[in-house]
């Protein structure tokens, strides 16, 4: 998993303390990928174990005060992993998933009414993602290409939830043929 | 509502389509706020172009009241209607509506000739909007020799050129690759944030839509859904 190569590959440029890391990697993913700085630490530690990394001398004590630096099998792993697309890029595993299918055939109004409250909830996060789009577009900052496209990604990813709660909400019979047609007065 | 520049109250909206009668906007009541950015979704047919005529004065309500820029839109001539669009309100489209025999300049500056302004004064006002919308160079280009992100521009140039406190936009980028239309997009966010004025657009693109601090979507006329996606500040 990438969090490892990751922190293989920001210490081929060079030794790293665990909080320089976790910095450096919230960077790389746009600070859009979730990680403490214990995680980091204790795969840190893994990967010491696995000869993929090492301790420097000058750093040994508390996590914080530990540096490390990428081992030549480290190397070795991050050149292979960097030529390698993921063939499991993202599990589609989503709380609503599960309410879906219990609500389908027992409560489908719940359904609906679900569907409806997810459907606000990804129009603000659409909202909030192109708050960040805004303000990268006005700014001059350093990797703006890179960060400009992980939010690309976002934006794109829940445009699709979002189509897709229209296709669940049609299956679901809620969806008039457009406007009502009415008699005409008398 | 604390400062509204359009209050829809009950507005309603009929079309005869062969022997029915189509309600494209069913009693639909809300207001829009001075200096804020909404955005109106919904799918072909749910009534948002209509809403759009109704908010800006391009229709008149069959029922209930529309109150745009604290006029009664119902109870104005066709001719007041028309002025207070000229003065007061700005529209943009998805297809720019440009003439094709005019330059940009000759374009933005159009409602000021056919307000029987200078025209030497006129051109060069619309000379310096298109330079603030970083199109000084293509200012003596046909629209055809320009691309559609800047033929979007030069549309907005001219809806602004009168100085306009309140902006209309159907579908904006709906023919605009997704660079050019985030542009557009980014501009009009602009005009809201650091001009101040109020933007009313009507898209299919969540996408487009997020830019809006409120999204409002319809379905058969009616409002299915309103979003605050407290955006305002940006």
């Amino acid at each position: 998993m990438s969090v490892k190569h990751g922190i293989l590959g920001i210490l081929a440029d060079g030794p790293r303390h665990g909080y320089e890391l976790k910095t450096q990697f919230d960077g790389l993913t746009g600070g859009l990928w979730d990680l403490n700085v214990g995680q980091i630490y204790s795969t840190l530690e893994r990967m010491r174990k696995d000869g993929l990394v090492a301790l420097e001398e000058s750093g040994e004590g508390a996590d914080e005060r530990k540096t490390y630096r990428v081992t030549d099998a480290g190397r070795e792993e991050l050149d292979g992993w960097l030529q390698a697309p993921p063939l499991r890029p993202r599990p589609l595993r989503d709380e609503f998933f599960v309410q879906l299918g219990l609500l389908i055939d027992r409560n489908r109004p719940a359904a609906l009414a679900l569907i409806n409250g997810v459907r606000r909830v990804h129009h603000l996060r659409l909202a909030s993602l192109t708050r960040q789009k805004v303000l990268l577009a006005r700014s001059q900052e350093r990797g703006r290409i890179h960060r400009e496209l992980l939010l690309d990604a976002a934006l794109l990813h829940v445009e699709a939830d979002l189509t897709w709660l229209d296709r669940c909400e049609e299956r679901l019979g809620a969806l008039g043929g457009g406007p009502q047609a009415e008699r005409p007065p008398p | 509502m604390r400062d509204a520049i359009i209050t829809l109250d009950g507005a309603t909206r009929r079309f005869k389509r062969g022997h029915a009668v189509i309600t494209a906007v069913d009693a639909i009541s809300l207001a829009v706020e001075r200096g804020t950015f909404t955005a109106i979704m919904g799918k072909s047919g749910s009534g948002k172009s209509t809403l759009l005529h109704l908010m800006s004065g391009l229709l008149t309500p069959d029922a209930g009241r529309v109150e745009l820029l604290g006029n009664d839109a119902g109870q104005l001539s066709d001719n007041d209607l028309t002025l207070l669009r000229r003065d007061y309100i700005g529209f943009i489209f998805q297809f720019f509506n440009l003439l094709p025999s005019l330059t940009a300049a000759e374009n933005v500056a159009l409602p000021l000739l056919l307000a029987r302004r200078p025209r030497g004064q006129a051109l060069s006002r619309a000379r310096e909007m298109l330079a603030t919308m970083g199109l000084a160079d293509r200012v003596d280009h046909k629209p055809d020799e320009l691309s559609g992100g800047q033929m979007q521009r030069v549309a907005i140039a001219r809806a602004l050129i009168n100085d306009p406190p309140l902006l209309f936009a159907d579908e904006p980028t709906g023919n605009l690759d997704s660079v050019a239309g985030e542009e557009v997009l980014l501009l009009l966010k602009d005009l809201q944030t650091r001009q101040g004025r109020t933007i009313v657009m009507v898209t299919h693109d969540a996408k487009a839509a997020a830019y809006g601090d409120r999204i409002i979507t319809l379905r058969d006329g009616r409002v299915q859904q309103d979003i605050a996606t407290g955006g305002v500040a940006v």
